[in-house]
C-alpha cells in the first residue's frame, strides 16, 4: 500500500484543485493541462517506443485522428459521449489496420515510414475539405472547458500509468519486451510476434485517441497543422527517452522535466527558446542514453522503493 | 524498512513542494493597483508563425514609449492621465499556448485590456479568456468568417473581412481598362483563401473573367505544374496570395524561369525579401498595403515608431494593422475615460474615428471594422502607393510580361 | 492531354527529381555509413543558403562562386559534428544508439534553426539570391538552365560517389563499414574517421543543395526539418544506403509531384508520402534496397 502512497497523494491534491478559490487557479489548470497532455502522449508513446523498442515517430496521429473524429462525429450530432467513444474507436481500429503493413518494417525504416504517415495525415486531412473542413479548420460549439477538461486529463493521466504498470507486469508486457530484445528469438520461443505487435499498437493508440478527442473538445477549433504538427510529433518522444524510455515511470518524469524546463525558459527568457530547449535535447541524448531514472542515484532510490524494473 | 519510508515521505515531499512552487510561481507577479494602463497579449517569437510578426513585439513597445512620453493617456473619469504598459507573451504560434498565456495575463498580469496575437487560429483560442473574464480584446490580425459566427461583445476588430482585402486592387483594374482575364492562386491557408476568394469574386463583379482559380498547399516548393496550368489559360493577370516570402519567391522565379508572361502580376504580401530576392524582376509587381502615401499626423508617427522598432512600414505588411489597433486603443480608452472593462468595450464598438487623414473608421453589428490594404506598385525597389484611385490609374504601369 | 504538356510535365518531374536526389544522397550516405537517421540535414541545408548569401549580398562575389567557397566549409562542420555529437553514441546498443542519436540531431536541429532566426533579428528571415540563369527553350519546350544543372551536379556527385566508393582506400573503407561495421573494425578500420567522413561529405552535399535552394528559391530558418523529412522519405522509398535507390526515389516524387500537382495541386504535395507508405508496404526495404 505505502509504495503506491507517493502516486496517491499528488492524485488527490491535483484533484482538489479546482477547489482552489485563487484568481490565478485557471491559469494553473491550464498549465497543467498541457503537462497531463504530454504525459499521456509520452506515456502511451513509450508503450511501442519503449518497451516495445520500435521508435514510433507517428504515435501523434493517433491524437489527431482522434481529435479529427470527434469534431466530426460531435458536429453530425452525435451527442458528445457516444462521440468521444466512437472517436476512440475509430482510431483503435485505424491502428489495428496499419498494425500488419507497418510492423513489418524495421528499426529506422519503421521510425521513417511512421513519421512519413504523419504528414500523410496531415495532407489527406488538408485534401479531403467536404469532411474535415480543410485548411479552414474545423470548429465546435465554443464553449471555456477549462476546468472539465482538467479533470478528464488528470483522469486519463492516472489511467495510463496504471496501464503502463499493468502492461509492464502483464504477459504481453513480457512478450512485448523480447520483442525489443530479439525479435527473431522471440518468435522461436513461441512468442506470437504479429499478434503482440498489434496489441500493443491498439492499446497505445487509445491513450492520444481520447486526449485528441478531448483536445477538439478543450480548443474548440483545430486545424491538420496543429493536431498532426511536428512539434507536437516529437515532443513526447524527446520526453519518454529523457525520463527513461523503457520503464514506466520514465515517460512521466521525463514530461514532467522537460515540460517545466520549456515552461521556465518561455517566461524567464525572451530570446532562444528554441535553442534551449534544443540544448536539453542534445544534453539527454548525449549523456543519458538510459534517461534520468536510469541514472545512479534515481536508480537507487527506486531501488529502495521496490520499483525498480529488471528491463534490461 | 526505515530507510524505505523514509525515501517515501521524501519522495512525498519533493511532490507537494513541485506543486508548491508551480503554484507560487503562477501567481507570483504582484498585483497592480490603478496607476497604469495594462495591455496584455501575445505575439509570436517562435514557431511558424514568427517570420511575419516577430519584430512586432518591439513596435508595440515603441508605441508604449511614444504615448508614455507625453506622460499617458487621458482617463476623464479619473481626472489624469496613466501611463501605459504592455506586457507580451510568446504564444509560440500554438492557440494552446495562447489560450493559457491569456487565462495568465487575465488572472496573474490582471490585464485592463487585451491585444490580440497573429492569425485566426490563435486569436480564436484567445478569445476564450476575455469572454469568461469579461476583458475587452481587440483583435489585430485576424479577420475569418469564424471569429465573428457567434455573438460576442468582447471582441473588437479593425479589419474589414478577408473578403475584402483586394477589393481596392480590383477597383483600379477597373479604372485602368486593358485586363479582363484573372489567374488566382492562393496558399491553402485560412486567412489566404478568404482573401483570394474574396478577390474571385470582386473580379467577377467588376465584370472581368476569372479563369483560373487554384487553392496550391502551404509547403509547397515546385510550382512548375501549377505555372503550366495557368500558362495554357492565358490570363491578363495573375494573382499569388500567400504570407510567407518563401513561398511567393519560389512561384515568382519559377514563373519567370517558366515563361509565365501575363500584362500584370499581383503578389499580396511582398516584403523585402520577396523584392530583394526577385531584383529587377520585382519591378512593377503590384502588392498591396495597410498604408497608403502621405503626410499626415499618422503616417509621420507610423513611420516613427516602425523606426524605433528597426524596420520600415512596407518591410512588415502587417504594421499597418498594428499601428491601426494602437490607435484605436489609444482612441476608446480616451473616449471611455476609465479602466472599466464596460467602457472600455462599449467605446471600442462604437468608433468613428477618422485616420491617415482620409478613412473614417466603421465598426459593424457583426463586430467587423473597415480597414482593407491599398495597392502600391513595385517601382525602384521600393512600394509606390497606388492610392487614391485617380492618382494610382496615373501612376500604374502594367508589367507586359518584362521580367 | 497535349503532348506538349506530357513532354514538359515529364521534363519538371525528372528535374524535380534531381533537385530533390542532390540533398537526399548525402543523408543516405550517412545513413548507410553510421546508421544515424540525421535529423540536422535540413539544418545544415538552410545555413549553408544562408551563409551563400551573406557571402554574395556582403562581399558582392557571384552566387555560384559563393556555393563553391561555402560548401566545401560544410564538410568541416559534418566532421566536427560527427566527431562531437555522434561519435559518443557509438557503443550504446542498437536501438538504443538509433534513439539517442535521432534526440541529438533533433536538438541540434533545434538548436540550428533558433540560433539562424536569432542571428537575423532585425533583418528579414527570409533570404533569396537575385540572379537569373536564363532557360533554353526548345520549340515549345523549356528547359529550366539551373534545374539541368542541377540535375548534372547530382549525377556527377553521385558518379564521383562511386568511383570514390570503388576506387579509393576511404572509399573501399566507407564500404566496408557500410556492409559489415564489426568485420570492418577486425580489418583494421578506423570506423570512427570513416563515420567523420561520410557526415563531411553527406553535409557538403546538404550545403551544396542548400545554395542551389538560396539561388532557386529562398532559405528561411524552419525550412530545415521539413525538408529533412522529404529527403528521409525519398531514402527510405529508394532503400536506405543505396544511391541509386536515392536518385530512383527522388525521380519517382518529382515526378509524381508533377504529374498529380497538374490536375490537382493539393493531391501533388500529398503523393510524395503516399508512394512511401505504399511502396514500403510492397517492400518493406525499399525499391532497392537489400
Amino acid at each position: 500500500m505505502k509504495r503506491t502512497l507517493p502516486f496517491v497523494v499528488p492524485t488527490a491534491l491535483l484533484l482538489a484543485l479546482p477547489l482552489l478559490r485563487i484568481d490565478a487557479r485557471d491559469y494553473v489548470l491550464q498549465v497543467l493541462t498541457l503537462l497531463f497532455l504530454n504525459i499521456v502522449l509520452a506515456q502511451s508513446y513509450d508503450m511501442v517506443g519503449g518497451t516495445m523498442g520500435y521508435i514510433n515517430l507517428g504515435h501523434i496521429a493517433f491524437f489527431g485522428l482522434g481529435a479529427y473524429a470527434l469534431g466530426i462525429l460531435y458536429n453530425a450530432g452525435v451527442p458528445f459521449v457516444p462521440a468521444v467513444a466512437l472517436a476512440v474507436l475509430a482510431v483503435m481500429a485505424f491502428a489495428a489496420l496499419i498494425s500488419y503493413p507497418f510492423f513489418r518494417l524495421r528499426g529506422a525504416y519503421f521510425a521513417l515510414a511512421a513519421f512519413g504517415l504523419v504528414k500523410l495525415m496531415e495532407y489527406v486531412t488538408i485534401n479531403l475539405n467536404w469532411l474535415t473542413g480543410g485548411s479552414n479548420g474545423l470548429k465546435i460549439d465554443p464553449a471555456n472547458r477549462t476546468v472539465p477538461m482538467y479533470l478528464v486529463s488528470l483522469a486519463v493521466v492516472v489511467i495510463v500509468l496504471l496501464a503502463s504498470w499493468v502492461i509492464s507486469r502483464s504477459r504481453l508486457g513480457l512478450a512485448m519486451k523480447s520483442i525489443r530484445e530479439d525479435e527473431e528469438v522471440a518468435r522461436d520461443f513461441g512468442v506470437p510476434t504479429r499478434l503482440v505487435k498489434t496489441q500493443a499498437l491498439v492499446v497505445s493508440s487509445i491513450f492520444p485517441a481520447v486526449m485528441g478527442a478531448f483536445y477538439t473538445w478543450y480548443i474548440n477549433f483545430i486545424d491538420p497543422g496543429q493536431v498532426f504538427g511536428l512539434k507536437i510529433a516529437l515532443t513526447p518522444v524527446a520526453m519518454a527517452m529523457l525520463g527513461g524510455s523503457g520503464l514506466v515511470i520514465g515517460p512521466v518524469v521525463g514530461a514532467i522535466v522537460l515540460y517545466m524546463a520549456e515552461e521556465v525558459i518561455w517566461t524567464q527568457f525572451d530570446e532562444l527558446h528554441g535553442a534551449m530547449l534544443g540544448g536539453v535535447i542534445v544534453v539527454v541524448g548525449l549523456f543519458m542514453p538510459g534517461g534520468l531514472m536510469r541514472l545512479r542515484p534515481l536508480d537507487a532510490l527506486l531501488g529502495r522503493l521496490g520499483w525498480r524494473e529488471d528491463d534490461r | 524498512m526505515l530507510n524505505k519510508s523514509c525515501s517515501l515521505s521524501r519522495l512525498g515531499v519533493a511532490a507537494l513542494a513541485l506543486m508548491a512552487s508551480l503554484l507560487a510561481w503562477a501567481i507570483a507577479t504582484p498585483v497592480q493597483a490603478q496607476t497604469e494602463i495594462l495591455i496584455g497579449g501575445t505575439i509570436a517569437q517562435s514557431g511558424s508563425l514568427q517570420g511575419i510578426v516577430k519584430p512586432f513585439g518591439a513596435l508595440g513597445q515603441a508605441w508604449v514609449d511614444d504615448v508614455n512620453s507625453r506622460g499617458g493617456i487621458y482617463l476623464s473619469k479619473l481626472g489624469r492621465k496613466l501611463p501605459v504598459r504592455m506586457i507580451l507573451y510568446d504564444d509560440q504560434s500554438e492557440p494552446p499556448t495562447a489560450l493559457k498565456q491569456y487565462e495568465r495575463l487575465a488572472t496573474v498580469d490582471k490585464v485592463h485590456l487585451f491585444i490580440g496575437p497573429f492569425s485566426s487560429f490563435v486569436t480564436n483560442a484567445a478569445m476564450q479568456a476575455s469572454i469568461k473574464h469579461k476583458i475587452p480584446f481587440f483583435m489585430v490580425e485576424a479577420n475569418d468568417a469564424v471569429l465573428f459566427e457567434e455573438n460576442n461583445n468582447w471582441r473588437a476588430t479593425g479589419l474589414a473581412p478577408a473578403a475584402w482585402e483586394y477589393k481596392r486592387v480590383a477597383e483600379l483594374y477597373k479604372r485602368m481598362g486593358g485586363a479582363s482575364t484573372f489567374a488566382v492562386l492562393s496558399r491553402d491557408n485560412l486567412h489566404e483563401r478568404g482573401a483570394a476568394q474574396g478577390f474571385a469574386d470582386e473580379v467577377k463583379r467588376q465584370g472581368f473573367t476569372v479563369v483560373y482559380k487554384e487553392e496550391a498547399p502551404k509547403d509547397i516548393k515546385d510550382f512548375s505544374s501549377i505555372i503550366l496550368a495557368m500558362k495554357g489559360k492565358n490570363p491578363d493577370v495573375v494573382l499569388i496570395e500567400a504570407l510567407p516570402p518563401p513561398w511567393n519567391i519560389g512561384f515568382l522565379k519559377q514563373a519567370r524561369e517558366l515563361g509565365l508572361n501575363p500584362q500584370d502580376i499581383v503578389v499580396g504580401h511582398t516584403p523585402i525579401p520577396v523584392i530583394k530576392g526577385m531584383g529587377e524582376s520585382a519591378e512593377n509587381i503590384v502588392s498591396s498595403l495597410y498604408m497608403f502615401d502621405g503626410d499626415t499626423p499618422d503616417h509621420l508617427r507610423f513611420a516613427k515608431l516602425c523606426a524605433a522598432a528597426g524596420f520600415e512600414p512596407w518591410q512588415y505588411s502587417e504594421s499597418g494593422i498594428r499601428y491601426r489597433a494602437y490607435r484605436r486603443i489609444e482612441d476608446a480608452l480616451e473616449r471611455a475615460g476609465s479602466l472599466d472593462a464596460d467602457e472600455i468595450r462599449i467605446a471600442m464598438w462604437t468608433t468613428g474615428m477618422t485616420l491617415f487623414g482620409e478613412e473614417t473608421m466603421k465598426h459593424d453589428h457583426e463586430g467587423y471594422g473597415t480597414d482593407h490594404p491599398y495597392p502600391t506598385q513595385v517601382k525602384g525597389g521600393k512600394h509606390v502607393s497606388l492610392w487614391p484611385l485617380e492618382k494610382g490609374a496615373a501612376t500604374h504601369q502594367y508589367k507586359m510580361g518584362k521580367w | 492531354m497535349d503532348l506538349a504538356i506530357l513532354v514538359q510535365l515529364l521534363i519538371n518531374g525528372i528535374l524535380l527529381g534531381g533537385v530533390y536526389a542532390m540533398a537526399a544522397v548525402g543523408l543516405s550516405l550517412i545513413f548507410g555509413v553510421s546508421g544515424v537517421l540525421n535529423l540536422a540535414h535540413g539544418e545544415f541545408l538552410m545555413l549553408s543558403g544562408f551563409f551563400v548569401y551573406v557571402v554574395y549580398d556582403r562581399l558582392g562575389l557571384n552566387p555560384f562562386l559563393a556555393v563553391a567557397l561555402v560548401a566545401p566549409c560544410f564538410f568541416v562542420v559534418g566532421y566536427l559534428f560527427e566527431m562531437g555529437l555522434i561519435r559518443p553514441l557509438a557503443l550504446r546498443k542498437e536501438h538504443v544508439r538509433l534513439a539517442s542519436a535521432t534526440l541529438v540531431t533533433l536538438g541540434v536541429a533545434l538548436i540550428v534553426e533558433d540560433a539562424t532566426s536569432f542571428a537575423s533579428l532585425g533583418g528579414s528571415f527570409e533570404k533569396s539570391v537575385d540572379i537569373f540563369v536564363p532557360t533554353l527553350v526548345l520549340g515549345t519546350v523549356f528547359l529550366p538552365s539551373l534545374k539541368l544543372v542541377i540535375f548534372a551536379v547530382v549525377l556527377a556527385l553521385i558518379a564521383a560517389l562511386f568511383l570514390f566508393l570503388k576506387y579509393t582506400y576511404i572509399g573501399l573503407a566507407v564500404q566496408a563499414v557500410t556492409q559489415n561495421r564489426r568485420g570492418a573494425v577486425l580489418n583494421g578500420v578506423n570506423t570512427f574517421r570513416i563515420n567523420a567522413i561520410a557526415f563531411g561529405i553527406g553535409t557538403f552535399m546538404a550545403a551544396a543543395a542548400g545554395g542551389f535552394e538560396v539561388i532557386h528559391s529562398a532559405v528561411a530558418p524552419d525550412i530545415g526539418l521539413p525538408l529533412t523529412l522529404k529527403y528521409l522519405s525519398i531514402i527510405v522509398m529508394g532503400g536506405l544506403g543505396s544511391f541509386a535507390g536515392v536518385a530512383l526515389g527522388g525521380v519517382i516524387i518529382g515526378l509524381g509531384e508533377a504529374l498529380v500537382g497538374f490536375y490537382n495541386p493539393a493531391w501533388g504535395q500529398t503523393v510524395a508520402y503516399l508512394l512511401l507508405v505504399a511502396i514500403l508496404l510492397v517492400r518493406p526495404k525499399g525499391l532497392l534496397g537489400k
